[in-house]
């Protein structure tokens, strides 16, 4: 009886833990993969094999880092799966279309529409910046980069979406060009 | 630090803060500028980054498989009804004790995976299919339809082959379930859904369509068709 409260006790712990993570879940897997149901995916495999090694998490205060390197490499594994499907290069224009839209803001499309048009290797760095708030050291250590590399591949992101956004005359009011 | 300096480190934090990078930006007007213009530009990536979830805009596209059957079922699914349930809900009922039983296992599994309903005539890849029957150590003979999705799926703590063939009336879900073993056939009913479970060896193997499809001869067709040694 004791062993299955506790086993329930650390079944709750868990889901409680990655529910407050499952936004940003989904959002990491979905500017990964660039696609709905992969995300989808992604998520669920990363939340099996999480919930197989959470034994593992010895710190939970650690549990954002975990979670995002486990679904990390669930999607890597589902991308060497699906990789016909994932890297079709005329489906991107139909995925990108799919996701506009929705914001119903001209200008946050654009700039979603840039972002998903950036490289893989840009674009994963700047997800885990400004959306999850990763620091430079922490962005290197979930992708086994060195520091310079990442913070090269921001600056090279950032200058890409700004050009991006000029071309398309959306430049910000404040103006200040590099 | 220098202009060249402040703006490489900028561009790749606009909100790096340290003394040098600071006394930079207070002295210069241009790199100032040059910063809140980033800055802006990062309020704006992160608008964009913040994709609303599909629950939020899709769940209402789809009905659930069975509402009144289960409490923890979320009234409304929708193509994320894979990553809700699996999030929120899924991994609450398959981690809450008990396990739940074999029949509502797998009609909870029909809100997963929706992406995988769907009429087509393309075969999932070769290798993608491989990949899946080597998990589950099965053998399909070549009669066996169709095969439009394969996925190794999580069912009861078992991994298990999550197959979708192509039936009269469209996809019809296939859950090959070697660890899974029933005495006799199950049905199974739920929201616009039918199937039934079948014993097959010391396994089991769940087939389950849209309501009227002609599920008869698939059944025998599939169960003729897997080949697995216990």
């Amino acid at each position: 009886m004791n062993e299955t409260e506790s086993e329930l006790a650390r079944r709750r712990r868990f889901e409680a833990l990655t529910r407050a993570h499952r936004d940003d879940l989904y959002r990491y897997a979905f500017w990964l993969a660039r696609d709905h149901a992969v995300a989808d995916d992604a998520v669920q495999e990363c939340l099996l094999r999480a919930w197989k090694a959470f034994a593992s998490l010895e710190d939970e205060s650690r549990a954002k880092p975990w979670l995002m390197t486990i679904l990390r490499r669930e999607h890597a594994r589902l991308y060497e799966r699906k990789r016909p499907d994932m890297v079709a290069m005329q489906d991107l224009s139909q995925r990108e279309n799919a996701m506009l839209g929705s914001q119903h803001n001209t200008d946050i499309d654009d700039l979603r529409a840039a972002i998903f048009r950036l490289d893989d290797s840009y674009r994963e760095p700047l997800v885990l910046q400004v959306l999850m708030g990763y620091s430079t050291t922490q962005i290197a250590e979930q992708m086994n980069l060195q520091q310079n590399a990442v913070l090269t591949r921001l600056f090279r992101a950032r200058k890409q979406l700004k050009l991006a956004l000029e071309r398309r005359g959306l430049r910000g009011n404040d103006g200040g060009a590099a | 630090m220098n202009c060249l300096e402040y703006r490489q480190i900028c561009g790749a934090e606009p909100n790096h803060r340290d003394a040098a990078f600071a006394e930079h930006e207070a002295q210069c007007s241009g790199c100032r500028a040059y910063a809140n213009e980033l800055r802006e530009l990062d309020g704006r990536i992160r608008q964009a980054l913040m994709i609303e979830l599909p629950g939020q805009t899709e769940a209402a596209q789809e009905q659930t498989m069975a509402p009144a059957r289960r409490s923890w079922q979320p009234a409304r699914l929708g193509l994320a009804a894979s990553f809700l349930a699996a999030v929120g809900l899924g991994v609450g009922v398959w981690l809450s004790a008990p396990p739940p039983a074999l029949a509502e296992a797998v009609t909870g599994h029909l809100s997963h995976e929706r992406h995988a309903w769907q009429t087509t005539d393309n075969p999932v890849a070769r290798d993608v299919l491989d990949a899946v029957l080597k998990d589950g150590d099965i053998e399909v003979r070549q009669n066996f339809g169709l095969i439009s999705y394969a996925r190794t799926c999580n069912i009861r703590g078992h991994d298990v082959p999550h197959l979708m063939i192509q039936g009269e009336r469209g996809p019809v879900m296939l859950l090959i379930m070697r660890e899974e073993k029933i005495d006799q056939a199950i049905p199974l009913r739920a929201d616009g859904y039918e199937g039934l479970i079948l014993p097959v060896g010391d396994g089991s193997i769940a087939v389950v369509g849209r309501e009227g499809e002609a599920l008869e001869p698939l059944t025998e067709q599939i169960t003729q068709s897997v080949d697995w040694s216990f």
